[in-house]
């Protein structure tokens, strides 16, 4: 009996710190993911923060952390659709199928801006019909997602929901302090350009106006012609910044530059992990706040 | 002309269908994912010149769809140009219904697969036409499983290995039909066994390593057998940061066949490239074969290609390929490839 209450004992703390294993296809999913399951969770992002999501490559190593998930969280709304499929189909795991219980589509649980409701096709570039799958970088947003996580974790481990929906009241409350303090940093109907409309999310948040984006196509890089069209809309309307996602070349608006040498270029990662020193959404959301309100705080 | 009837006849039923399918559920989510790839060629040799000239290479569509709950389905039918009885491409297509088959997706651990599919044997025995990293199938390929690859009627089963890295392990039953492998029987199958390993060596940089082998044992008057070895090595960098810009990869590829009975063969082959990405939409293309066949018949051959690809939907290939066999005039060909693709795209294997 006492050999039998000493194997108990043992076997208890090895039994409650089984952790959910959680897997992301990107950073900024991992990250909340990890605020709202704190310690009874490990994750792991398949794409890295430096790393374009668009166009990763269906690589095995992705099947076999994959089969191990108890839980995988997709952005959705196309962002992964040219190469996660094939890797969830090479992970055996029947469970993280899209519609099963261990799968969590995010763009789900927010209302996607940009939507297409006419008729689109591939000659206007790599369009999302769905919506623009970018919308991790809106703050707000971030807590319809949040939620959402929470309501999934909780039901692969009921007995840490209340710990579950503490850490998310945590975040949100964190999270809404930060927006009053962003909110203060970025002047309302500040214009800017940007290369991709990875911030179009970000700059809704904010009142931030994207004058133009630098690709004339999602997915095309600038041609001669547009970047002339970019130049005047710059000098026209005042536009102070061009915003780079870092995963994307800032050639082009170093060329804009020469022609408008008032114009600064921010070249900013858009992803937790994309850049040293951006370690959670908290210190991502700060950075871009900080490089795209810069202005407000000179004026 | 009959075969073109039959395509026809085979899109219309199927545009049918899912219009059918449109008026019972909501909106098309029931229909299955259609794709078609479209392969134009322009070819200019010193050989075969009967073949020179513009042609459609291939024609490829690509039907995927969720069967139900325990099963999903892929079809994929190519139309390409008949070969004339004097050489050379006819005027009249071949359909080739190249894979048709089920797939289990409620299993856990192991996918099982029946119907008609590339044999996973290698690297590139399972890759289709609009997806070979050159023009045309490599000369290696070609002479150990015939111009169409090896695609049979068969079950197969694979599994990932419960190991510390990714490897899988599969299984495959086929009923033998191929000329250049087996002497066709109703009453004997091949098997066909492989494992595929691959480790990250870093963000950037991946290995992979696979082991294949085919078997096929027939006994009538005489005992007819087959024996297929084959090894293959791919090495990919692509760096994490700036990762549309450039990238690197170099695979090799060994293959070993014997068959004894009333045909007696012994070939070998060994078929290697690189790929190098100059900018974000151009790449540069080297590939080295060698084969050793049965009546000493050495033949080397040099492959160059410059690539274009604006995006994955689209691109332009120029290749030169230089053909050596023994004893006779080197074999030169250049050639222009426009590859298209329309609908829905599936994502290529790594």
């Amino acid at each position: 009996m006492r050999i039998f209450l000493l194997f108990i004992i043992f076997c208890l703390p090895a039994y409650s710190a089984k952790k959910i294993k959680i897997i992301t296809t990107t950073t900024n999913l991992a990250d909340l993911a990890k605020q709202i399951g704190g310690n009874q969770i490990e994750v792991e992002s398949l794409c890295k923060g430096v790393q374009d999501p668009h166009y990763l490559e269906a690589k095995p190593s992705y099947t076999f952390k994959l089969s191990k998930a108890d839980l995988l969280i997709s952005i959705g709304a196309g962002l992964e659709q040219g190469w996660l499929p094939l890797v969830v189909r090479g992970s055996r795991n029947p469970k993280i199928r899209e519609g099963q219980s261990a799968r969590l589509v995010a763009s789900d649980a927010v209302e996607l801006l940009e939507k297409h409701d006419t008729h689109i096709s591939r000659s206007q570039g790599d369009v999302h019909p769905e919506g623009n799958p970018h919308f991790m970088l809106s703050p707000q947003k971030s807590i319809e997602v949040a939620k959402k996580i929470k309501s999934k974790i909780s039901e692969i481990a009921p007995s840490q929901k209340s710990y579950f929906e503490k850490r998310l009241q945590t975040y949100s409350s964190r999270l809404m302090k930060g927006i009053s303090r962003w909110e203060k940093m970025i002047k309302k109907g500040q214009r800017v350009i940007s290369y991709h409309k990875t911030l179009t999310y970000f700059y809704h948040d904010f009142h931030v106006q994207n004058v133009n984006v630098l690709e004339p196509k999602p997915g095309i890089p600038p041609a001669a012609s547009h970047i002339l069209k970019v130049i005047s809309q710059v000098k026209e309307q005042g536009v102070k910044k061009i915003i780079v996602e870092n995963y994307f070349d800032d050639a082009v608006a170093r060329k804009i530059k020469r022609s408008v040498p008032d114009v600064s270029i921010e070249v900013v990662p858009t992803a937790v992990q994309g850049q040293k020193g951006i370690n959670d959404l908290f210190s991502l959301y700060d950075y871009l706040a900080q490089k795209i309100g810069e202005e407000k705080s000179k004026s | 002309m009959k075969n073109l009837l039959i395509s026809a006849v085979l899109l219309c039923t199927l545009s049918a269908h899912a219009q059918s399918v449109l008026t019972r559920s909501k909106g098309n989510s029931f229909n299955p994912s259609i794709g078609i790839n479209a392969l134009m060629l322009y070819k200019n040799g010193s050989e075969d010149i009967d073949e020179d000239g513009f042609s459609l290479q291939e024609l490829e569509l690509q039907f995927t769809s969720d069967v139900d709950a325990y099963f999903r389905a892929e079809a994929r039918i190519a139309l390409h140009q008949e070969e004339s009885s004097e050489g050379g491409h006819s005027h009249e297509f071949n359909v080739d219904p190249e894979e048709v088959f089920v797939e289990t997706i409620s299993i856990p651990k192991f996918t099982l697969k029946a119907g008609k599919f590339y044999a996973n044997f290698g690297k590139y025995n399972m890759v289709h036409t609009h997806a070979l990293p050159f023009i045309y199938k490599g000369k290696v390929q070609e002479t150990m499983f015939g111009h169409e690859g090896l695609s049979e009627v068969g079950l197969g089963a694979s599994v990932l290995a419960p190991l510390s890295w990714f490897s899988e392990f599969s299984f495959q039953i086929l009923q033998p039909t191929n000329e250049d492998l087996f002497v066709e029987s109703h009453h004997s199958i091949s098997y066909v066994l492989k494992s595929k390993n691959l480790w990250d060596l870093s963000d950037s940089l991946t290995i992979e390593w696979g082991l294949s082998g085919l078997y096929f044992s027939h006994q009538e008057n005489i005992k007819e057998e087959t024996q297929l070895y084959g090894s293959d090595l791919t090495l990919k960098w692509k760096p994490t940061q700036s990762s549309n810009h450039s990238s690197f990869m170099w695979s090799t590829e060994f293959i070993h066949k014997e068959r004894k009975g009333s045909i007696s063969q012994k070939d070998q082959g060994l078929t290697s490239f690189i790929r190098y990405q100059l900018a974000s939409k151009w790449y540069a293309q080297a590939q080295y074969e060698h084969l050793d066949l049965e009546d000493s018949q050495n033949v080397n051959a040099y492959t160059g290609l410059l690539a274009f690809i604006p995006t994955e939907f689209s691109s332009v290939r120029v290749q030169f390929d230089s053909i050596h066999e023994k004893d006779a005039k080197a074999q030169k060909r250049i050639s222009l490839q426009l590859n298209t693709s329309i609908g829905a795209h599936p994502a290529h294997v790594y």
